[in-house]
């Protein structure tokens, strides 16, 4: 139903998509799994000719027709009726001056242009109910910024799926979302599939690729370097980039560390904004030498409780305590002696640090707080972090996302911590580059003895990362325990929820 | 309720302008008798006594200011200085002229502006009409007129060049306020519908087939129009600056001259009148502005 | 999602921005150093050479006194450039204190200033400037006062806003974190990150404060005549239309040619700038 045979996308002379082939028949689903700047977006794009730039194929045949010779007319004719799109995150997706039943409405307006307008509403309620949306008719006079991330996303696959198309291109259709409600729009994806979609699924996801693609084709610069059935290529890979993929997909501690003498303590901290509760009697406790994972979805507190504990905000009850001693009830001049032992990483790399700012001058100032700045001593931790003097001279505008994690490291260690808090440390970066921050985390808390607070909404990382876990939710924990027995025998509902997406 | 909040607004603006315009007209150094006399004038010291207490000037200042207030609010703008008259008069009666002739340049703007958004496409016709706004943006107003004026006046003769009451008079003048802000919307308009046209919902708007008078249409043209809404302020601010310097320009009557005599004959009266009428028109639109936006982008309505 | 690296190459100059600066820098010499572009007396009323029209000997013709038009146009830059830049740059001084001050006041302070700030933006800046000569009196000083004073709103809203971004900022919070004390850490990061704007919307803020010089002073409010300000020049010019329009006409492109100038080098200054963010 879909034949791409050597398409090539040239965009400022670069071939961004360079000879890809692949076939799609109704009822399956075919995943195209790569890194940002692999050119997966661009082929979505390109079949639907959208592309920005010039493609040529030895074939394309989009539903049984050549669409190599296609001007925009015929195009148009093709978009939205025998081939849709799903795009990543709703909120931007649908227009957010328009309601959603126009949205939904607006295929079948251009290509059934003979129905009656209430012919037209009946479709839209009945595309959105194919959506699993509930309350169909009520949401569909609503504007997308007043539903919910997961309706709003059923609401984006309602549109394109309003004049029946038989062959969809989803392109990263769940990354915006909370893992809880990925699952649901999966399931309704893998529904759509068995009752006759071509669904092509562009990620760069492995484990959503897993639970919804049939077959998958890696791709790298262009180029597809490998292909075949998932459950193949994903256990038994045959490129090194497959395997490189794989393996920076993190795995699951298999030792611990015992955690020494209480370095961190939270006794019963509580704080609202306003009206709304951020965090309710939370306690927890770090241990000398050991990483506590706090793991949670998007308003859960995690962050709330990164600030807290390092001492950025006041709770509204309860108190936190550093090596035993009072910490959340100093004056900020009291802290300032004692912020050396406790350091943040944060989960921003490009609002970090001033762009216009050199990598030197970044360090230097960190530096500067503990001792005399030296050219060594920068050096030396440009060393640990794995960067080198060729970086001094850099403005952080300049660095990669990964290099700027990096140098928010060194940064943080120039005060010789004893205790790093990471706040989604790795959420912006790339997998690949997600694996080597945090094998550098992990080296590096070997080395120093750190202690360390990781807080992350991907239980994978945190399961890579931890010896002990908490859940929360809400604002409050909801289970707690050694990252083992938590992952092997969850006792809360939401706990097992989380594990099973 | 929140209507109250937007009229409380609006009060506070005239209210701050009103304030402002009082006080700086007090901060002013000299008496203002004499100044409204004018120096050659010999009146007797009694007659000056007369006069301030003709217009309540020898009251404290605090008394004074509330007196201005309470007039203010039954819309008594005060006794010009010059004319003799009262200023609300003298405004209400001039008004009318200048109304009529803002209008049209509105008028004559939006269509060019729209026009040249809506039109304009590929690159050569683009850079070529991003040129021609950027000419008409950084042209003096007045400048513009006398080259009207040259050129379809005296060169061609299609309008007439002294002040008339016919359509055909108002025409120059128009066109002359309207082209600065033809320039500026059309620049607003065109980066906003390229901008809108970039984004996310637009990609899934033409992945559903739809073409450019549609993207446009129903999509970008709305996003587009919130930013030439809050514009707004800005063109009515250039229209009423500008109809002074154009009313100069082509000799025609109107509150700016209204206005520019009373600048150069220190009539404050005359001069604060206009501040107060300025602000309440000013404090009208921006409360209109608001109300526009919400209406247009339903992200900004609070939920009911 | 990883960023590309970005490569250090400087982006060739757009031919329109070098011509923009050239005119700029003659601009300038013309108001520093008159004598050096035009050897004719801006003054030198010769009857007998009355109404010319433009040619070799008058590159833009002479008036109703035989007086060089285009003479009058070189000696009247300086006036011109002086209102304009002193008036921005008095401006930008202004609304660069209002603006930070507030940026780093508590809530309720900012929250006040703001609101006047919004207040000022809300009347357009000619007639405010129209205004304040109506209460100081007319004349070139007058006119730098008018239009700074006019002009302060915008310079000091994006002050504020620059300064409100900075004081949120996540590298003031990480220094905070490190240790470093927070005012320390603002005004560190403050006045850089402002300046910046503030350079590149007064680039731009010259030539509409020449234009609005040039229009207070055509209505009479400026420097009076002999003086070869533009507004004045223009001013004449206007009551030549039928017999000689060259006198109005030149002026005006000069005016038109200087303010295109400067917004064009505005942009291309603000396109620099963006690309550094």
């Amino acid at each position: 139903m879909l034949s791409v045979e050597n398409l090539v996308v040239t965009i400022g002379g670069v071939a961004v998509v360079d000879g890809v082939s692949f076939e799609l028949a109704p009822g399956e689903c075919l995943a195209l799994v790569g890194e940002s700047g692999s050119g997966k977006t661009m082929t979505a794009n390109a079949l639907l000719g959208l592309s920005p730039g010039a493609v040529t194929a030895d074939a394309l045949t989009i539903d049984g027709v050549d669409a190599r010779a296609f001007g925009e007319r015929d195009w148009r004719r093709v978009r939205g009726a025998a081939i849709a799109l799903v795009s990543q995150d709703a909120l931007v997706a649908l227009d957010p001056l328009r309601r959603v039943g126009r949205e939904v409405a607006e295929a079948l307006e251009v290509h059934e242009g003979s129905l009656s307008r209430a012919e037209v509403g009946e479709r839209v309620i009945r595309s959105l109910e194919i959506a699993a949306m509930p309350d169909a008719s009520a949401r569909a006079r609503q504007y997308p910024h007043e539903l919910s991330g997961g309706l709003r996303q059923r609401a984006l696959i309602a549109s394109a799926l309003v004049t029946g198309p038989r062959l969809v291109v989803a392109d990263e259709p769940t990354t915006a979302l909370d893992a809880t409600v990925q699952a649901q729009i999966l399931e309704l994806l893998g529904e759509l599939k068995a009752q006759g979609l071509g669904l092509l699924l562009i990620s760069h996801d492995l484990n959503l690729v897993a639970r919804l693609a049939d077959r998958v084709a890696v791709m790298r610069d262009g180029r597809i370097v490998e292909t075949g059935a998932v459950s193949e290529v994903l256990e038994h890979p045959t490129h090194a980039y497959t395997r490189q993929l794989l393996a920076a997909a993190p795995t699951p501690r298999v030792s611990f560390v015992d955690g020494g003498q209480t370095v961190l303590e939270a006794r019963g901290l509580r704080r609202s904004y306003g009206s709304t509760v951020a965090m309710d009697d939370v306690s927890l406790a770090l241990g000398a030498g050991e990483t506590l994972g706090i793991v949670g979805e998007s308003g859960s507190g995690k962050s709330t409780l990164a600030r807290l504990l390092l001492g950025l905000e006041r709770p509204d009850a309860g108190e936190v305590l550093l090596d035993g001693r009072p910490w959340s009830a100093l004056r900020e001049s009291q802290r300032r002696e004692r912020r050396d032992r406790i350091q943040l990483i944060d989960q921003d790399p490009f609002g970090a640090f001033d762009p216009r700012w050199s990598v030197e001058r970044i360090l230097a100032e960190s530096i500067a707080l503990s001792e005399k700045p030296t050219r060594q001593r920068t050096l030396e931790l440009l060393g640990q972090v794995g960067l080198g003097e060729a970086h001094l001279k850099r403005r952080a505008r300049e660095l990669s996302g990964g290099q700027r994690q990096r140098v928010a490291i060194a940064r943080a260690l120039a005060r010789r911590p004893a205790i790093l808090v990471c706040d989604e440390p790795v959420s912006a970066l790339d997998v690949s580059i997600q694996a080597q921050v945090l094998d550098l985390l992990e080296a590096l808390q070997r080395e120093l003895g750190l202690s360390m607070v990781f807080i992350s909404h991907d239980l994978g990382v945190i399961a890579r990362m931890s010896d002990r876990i908490v859940v929360m939710k809400d604002g409050a924990i909801v289970e707690h325990g050694s990252a083992s027995r938590v992952l092997r025998e969850p006792r809360h509902p939401f706990t097992r929820l989380l594990l099973e997406t | 309720m929140r209507l109250l909040g937007h009229l409380g607004g609006v009060l506070l603006i005239v209210w701050g302008a009103a304030t402002a315009g009082f006080l700086a007209l007090k901060l002013i150094p000299g008496d203002p008798v004499e100044v409204m006399l004018g120096v050659q004038a010999q009146v007797s010291e009694e007659t000056k006594e007369a006069i301030r207490r003709d217009w309540g000037l020898d009251q404290p200042v605090l008394v004074q200011y509330l007196q201005y207030l309470g007039r203010l609010v039954r819309g008594d703008l005060g006794q010009s200085y010059q004319l003799r008259q009262p200023v609300a008069e003298t405004i209400a009666s001039q008004a009318g002229a200048t109304l009529a002739l803002t209008g049209l340049a509105l008028l004559f703007a939006v269509v060019i502006a729209l026009a040249a958004a809506l039109f304009v496409r590929g690159r050569r016709w683009n850079s070529f009409v991003g040129l021609l706004e950027l000419v008409l943006v950084s042209s003096p107003t007045f400048w513009i007129g006398l080259v009207l004026i040259a050129v379809f006046g005296f060169g061609l003769h299609w309008f007439p060049v002294t002040n008339g009451s016919g359509f055909s008079a108002q025409v120059l003048p128009a066109v002359t306020l309207a082209l600065p802000i033809a320039g500026i919307l059309s620049q607003v308009l065109r980066q906003g519908l390229e901008a809108a046209a970039t984004q996310p919902f637009a990609l899934t708007a033409r992945a559903r087939g739809i073409g450019y008078a549609r993207l446009v249409g129903r999509h970008t043209l709305r996003h587009a129009a919130g930013d030439g809404i809050t514009l707004s302020g800005y063109i009515l601010g250039s229209l009423l600056g500008g109809a002074v310097l154009v009313e100069t320009v082509f000799g025609r009557a109107g509150l700016g001259r209204v206005t520019l005599r009373a600048v150069i004959d220190r009539d404050l009266p005359v001069v604060l009148g206009m501040i107060v009428v300025v602000a309440v028109v000013f404090a009208i639109i921006n409360l209109l502005v608001d109300l526009a936006h919400e209406r247009l982008d339903p992200r900004l309505r609070v939920a009911s | 999602m990883t960023v590309l690296v970005a490569r250090r190459t400087r982006r060739p100059r757009a031919p329109g921005v070098v011509l923009a600066g050239v005119f700029l820098v003659a601009l300038l010499v013309a108001a520093l150093f008159p004598g050096l572009v035009t050897p004719l007396d801006p003054l030198r009323a010769q009857v007998s050479d009355a109404l010319q029209g433009p040619g070799l000997e008058h590159p833009f013709g002479t008036d109703q006194s035989g007086r060089d038009v285009f003479a009058r146009v070189v000696h009247g830059a300086r006036y011109s450039l002086a209102v304009g830049f002193g008036a921005s740059l008095i401006a930008l001084l202004a609304g660069l204190v209002i603006g930070v001050v507030s940026g780093l006041s508590p809530k309720p302070v900012d929250t006040v200033i703001g609101r006047i700030i919004v207040i000022g933006m809300a009347f357009p800046e000619f007639l405010v400037a129209l205004l304040v000569i109506a209460i100081i009196g007319p004349g070139p000083s007058s006119l730098v006062a008018a239009i700074a004073l006019a002009a302060t709103p915008a310079y000091a809203r994006v002050a504020r806003s620059q300064t409100r971004v900075v004081v949120r900022a996540s590298y003031v919070t990480a220094a905070v974190s490190l240790g470093v004390p927070r005012w320390r850490s603002v005004l560190r990061h403050v006045l850089p990150n402002t300046l910046g704007p503030l350079l590149v919307m007064a680039t731009i803020g010259v030539g509409t404060a020449i234009v609005s010089a040039a229009g207070l002073s055509f209505l009479g409010l400026g420097p009076a005549a002999p003086t070869p300000e533009w507004g004045v020049i223009l001013s004449e010019g206007r009551n030549l239309l039928d017999r000689a329009p060259w006198v109005a006409l030149f002026p005006g492109l000069v005016i038109t040619a200087t303010v295109i100038s400067t917004s064009v080098v505005g942009r291309a200054l603000r396109g620099g700038a963006r690309a550094q963010r």
